[in-house]
């Protein structure tokens, strides 16, 4: 009898720490950081496709039961995945909801771009960002940032590990930091180089990496280009000097091509994402992919 | 700083060898240039001091500003009451509109050419409904939502047509959407969990008209009516979404009742809904579910109505091109058999089935072409004979000018089986929907 108490006691006995922290990230740039981060220590699931734009996911039912095994959720905040808000209240747990434990907003901490002023808020500016551009993740340097906040999260979840998360982060920041050298000096010497995008969602990378974008392929973010855009969007590139369109993988192809063909160089597809293609594998494989796209394209184009 | 002065340090000393090598007791030039030396190795020092109290100085601004940003982050709450600053106009201008709902209004306007010139709701354009959805939350764990419809429609009866403006609460509840295991209660006024259709308002209906079947048995808007929706996420060794809903609500059904028996009947109607989920890959799923209802049509507890529904939803997205092309599927079969008191007196038991199958392939980055099949009976014998029936055949083609602006065109052929005759219709239809004010959310199968 005594040592059946003494095992209904210890079954009942809450658990300290976490065996090993369940996250669910919304994108696959998300899930890499956290498993850079969290090591062997976090089990990690990630919602949406690396092709996919992360503003049209469909929150399926199927997601609701991956959250309500989680114990961190990860998103990218501000209004860029429209369809969270939703799953998290399918989700019926407690511990998921924003200002609980497992609950974590990357853009905190982040200096954002683009931030609209009040009187700029309007559909009439098409399907703008309220709170600003969402796509931080672009500049290597808000990585290191997402990740130092990633690690603060996995902490507060699994506070044994707190010091291993931290000594991750740490050998994540000085890889990239090396890294960053490495990019900056391979695209440096080609001076700003102007380019057209099809949606404003390069921003950041743009500024990172010596590009100026003078045109954009869509007239407003959300409304498809008319012809007489188009025409316009090849005339301000011809106008600026500029030869490259940078699109995404789910930016429409089609006019893409025709725009920078008609300004008389050339579109090249750019990871947004990790798993954006087969070949981007990781954060560091995300720049290194865009930083070597962008080099054949300057080789081809003579910049 | 210590390599750097001992360098200095070093120098002079290599100088002063040079010059004691060179046989001179010390030159006047090299003199000087010693004492140039020594300066300048000063300077440096000098230097190096200055360098170490900016450092430490940066430093101290890089810890303040990360007390700010862990403050920011909630990490800290005696940092976070130290980085805000008070005004001192808050308290005296009050909260103003910060904490009103999120508000969103739909609108939804339409026009018609119709082969059946008889019939007043055709050939005309028409203000199909303006809706006024707010929302926010009340606690941690329930919302509000107030969901206003107002429009206008043709009454025909007989020859002689009327202007009705209607102005009701199509949904108006609060929802406990966490609640210990697992569950969810919504109480108020809602879309009641029957099927798949009955749960799109109007504006998101993935075409102009609302399946015959849908009207036929659950009203010309669907069923919405008052009462409590409890959610259980089934808990399943498969780790798959099974979703139970069980609502206790009126049996009037609302104003326009089909298969109720409208205010005068007996309360309370009980609806259960089953919903099994399951992906197919990453770019497809398919969603079956199974619905019960069971009500009253008269203040008599033997005049009982029984509607058994099923559905099934199918979606594929190209996983090439995700938001380019699309293929949905989707089908719902009602089944009833419900006892219709008569008001000159008399009670007859009817059956009835209805059911509609709906393709919608995208073809475009913002357009969708739509064919649907439609066959219903009708439960309720007010206006029908139990032999009565119709079907239709509808093809539309949406297309998205923005996410909050949209132009559908719809064909319908539609075919009268009543009081033993038949009548054919051809319509054809325009619609103009766009949302304006917060982002809406919409059910995550519908085009977006």
């Amino acid at each position: 009898m005594r040592w059946f108490l003494i095992a209904i006691v210890i079954l009942l006995e809450p658990t300290a720490s976490v065996a090993v922290v369940r996250v669910v990230t919304t994108t696959p740039t998300h899930a890499d950081l956290v498993r850079k981060v969290g090591g062997d220590h976090v089990e990690v699931e990630c919602l949406m496709r690396g092709p996919e734009n992360p503003h049209n996911v469909i929150p399926k039912p199927s997601f609701i039961i991956k959250l309500r095994k989680s114990d961190l959720f990860v998103h990218t905040g501000l209004d860029a995945e429209p369809w969270v808000p939703v799953l998290l209240k399918s989700a019926r747990k407690e511990h998921l909801l924003p200002g609980a434990r497992g609950y974590l907003d990357l853009s905190r901490g982040i200096a954002l771009k683009e931030v609209p002023k009040r009187g700029e808020l309007s559909r009439a500016q098409g399907d703008i960002h309220v709170y600003g551009n969402p796509h931080y993740a672009l500049d290597p340097l808000n990585g290191i940032r997402m990740a130092r906040t990633i690690a603060e999260a996995l902490a507060r979840v699994d506070a044994d590990h707190a010091e291993v998360f931290e000594a991750n982060y740490e050998a994540f920041a000085r890889r990239m930091h090396q890294l960053v050298g490495k990019w900056l000096s391979l695209l440096e010497p080609h001076g700003t180089v102007p380019v057209a995008t099809y949606h404003r969602s390069w921003s950041y990378f743009m500024d990172r990496f010596y590009l100026e974008q003078v045109a954009e392929v869509e007239p407003k973010p959300g409304i498809a280009p008319g012809p007489k855009h188009l025409t316009d969007c090849v005339a301000r590139m011809k106008a600026h000097g500029a030869r490259i369109v940078i699109l995404t993988t789910f930016s429409n192809e089609k006019n893409g091509r025709l725009v920078a063909q008609r300004a008389g160089g050339k579109a090249v597809i750019l990871a947004q994402e990790v798993h954006a293609f087969p070949e981007v594998d990781s954060y560091e494989e995300l720049f290194e992919y865009n930083a070597q796209a962008l080099l054949a394209v300057y080789q081809e184009l003579g910049i | 700083m210590v390599r750097v002065a001992s360098f200095g340090v070093v120098c002079i000393a290599l100088l002063g060898a040079a010059d004691v090598a060179l046989g001179g007791t010390g030159t006047p030039a090299m003199g000087e240039l010693l004492e140039e030396m020594r300066r300048m190795s000063e300077r440096v020092e000098v230097l190096e001091e200055e360098r170490e109290v900016d450092q430490s100085r940066i430093r101290e601004l890089e810890d303040h500003l990360a007390r700010l940003e862990s403050s920011s982050r909630g990490g800290n709450e005696a940092d976070a009451v130290s980085a805000g600053w008070s005004d001192g106009l808050a308290t005296a201008l009050g909260q103003g509109n910060l904490l009103n709902p999120e508000i969103t209004v739909f609108g939804d306007l339409g026009g018609s050419l119709s082969t059946d010139g008889d019939d007043k709701r055709f050939n005309r354009f028409n203000l199909r409904e303006f809706e006024l959805d707010f929302r926010a939350a009340v606690t941690p764990w329930a919302d509000g939502a107030l969901i206003v419809a107002a429009g206008e429609h043709i009454e025909q009866e007989g020859g002689e047509a009327e202007i009705h403006t209607h102005f009701h609460v199509e949904e108006g509840y609060l929802n406990f959407h966490t609640l210990p295991y697992d569950l969810a209660l919504k109480a108020g006024k809602f879309r009641a969990a029957f099927g798949r259709n009955n749960l799109l308002h109007t504006h998101d209906l993935p075409q102009v008209t609302r399946p015959l079947a849908v009207e036929a048995f659950l009203g010309p808007e669907g069923l919405m009516t008052i009462g409590g929706s409890l959610g259980w996420i089934v808990p399943n060794p498969w780790e798959r979404y099974v979703e139970l809903i069980a609502e206790v609500v009126n049996s009037d059904g609302g104003e326009e009742s089909q298969i109720f028996g409208g205010a005068n009947a007996k309360n309370p109607a009980l609806i259960s809904h089953l919903k099994l989920f399951e992906d197919i890959g990453d770019w497809s799923f398919l969603e079956v579910g199974g619905s019960f209802l069971f009500g009253h049509t008269s203040d008599d507890a033997d005049s009982r109505a029984y509607l058994l529904g099923l559905d099934g939803t199918y979606l594929w997205r190209d996983p090439k091109k995700p938001d380019f092309r699309s293929l949905l599927l989707q089908g719902e079969l009602f089944w009833a058999t419900n006892d219709w008191e008569f008001e000159e007196g008399g009670v007859e038991r009817n059956d009835s089935i209805g059911f509609y199958a709906l393709g919608q392939y995208q073809f475009a980055e913002n357009w969708y072409a739509g064919l649907r099949y439609d066959y219903t009976e009708y439960p309720n014998l007010e206006y029908h004979d139990g032999d009565d029936s119709e079907w239709a055949l509808s093809s539309s083609i949406s297309w998205y000018l923005s996410e909050f602006l949209r132009l559908r065109l719809e064909y319908q052929h539609r075919r009268f089986e009543w009081f033993g005759d038949h009548e054919d219709q051809d319509n054809l239809m325009l619609q103009l929907s766009f949302a304006i004010g917060a982002h809406p959310a919409h059910p995550y199968w519908v085009n977006r």
